[in-house]
């Protein structure tokens, strides 16, 4: 817990280990979650572990 | 110190595990060198929210409760490369120029195919969450 720090930071400016960047469209509030949710349906999990209440 | 010497100090300071160290020691290379990396004042590094890169760059840990996250990893279902590159297949991914990004847009880091990083465009710089855990 708590083993990260958030930074901002010109692009470039990241460990070299994190590889190269690439640019992408944000996607669009929601989506990510539905696909994340849809993803692990696809690898069997139940959907009483996917009940975000 | 040209930009892969930068990156190259920065890799070796976040490879310590004592990741409360790792503040001071990037604002002490950012007074040494000309690297502009900044700690964001508004995360609590204390905070028991357990979310990494991916999950914060696409806005999951806003949208999803962290013990719902927690559930699916101990399913191995992990926001990780397995997750962008599930993404990317499924069309969700649409590439653009660094002169076309615009605010709350992707910025995501590869190496040998996998993505190993990501962040949000903001104001012309990322802003993205580093380190384990």
């Amino acid at each position: 817990m708590g083993q990260r720090l958030m930074y901002e930071h010109e692009v470039f400016e990241t460990p070299l280990n994190y590889g190269e960047p690439l640019y992408f469209e944000a996607i669009p509030p929601g989506t990510a979650k539905e696909q994340l949710l849809m993803f692990a349906k696809q690898r069997k999990v139940e959907d009483q572990y996917l009940e975000d209440g | 110190m040209g930009k892969e010497a930068i990156r190259k100090e920065l890799q070796r300071i976040t490879k310590d595990e004592d990741v409360r160290a790792h503040g001071a020691r990037i604002a002490e290379l950012s007074s040494r060198i000309d690297c502009s990396v900044r700690a964001l004042p508004d995360y609590d590094p204390a905070s028991r929210e357990n979310f990494n890169c991916f999950e914060y760059a696409l806005c999951l840990n806003e949208q999803l409760r962290n013990s719902t996250l927690a559930n699916l990893g101990d399913f191995d279902v992990l926001v990780d490369y397995r997750f962008i590159d599930y993404l990317n297949r499924s069309g969700f991914l649409h590439p653009k120029s660094s002169a076309e990004m615009q605010d709350g847009d992707l910025v995501i880091y590869f190496r040998e195919g996998k993505a190993q990083h990501a962040g949000r465009w903001n104001d012309g710089r990322v802003r993205s969450k580093w380190g384990r855990g």
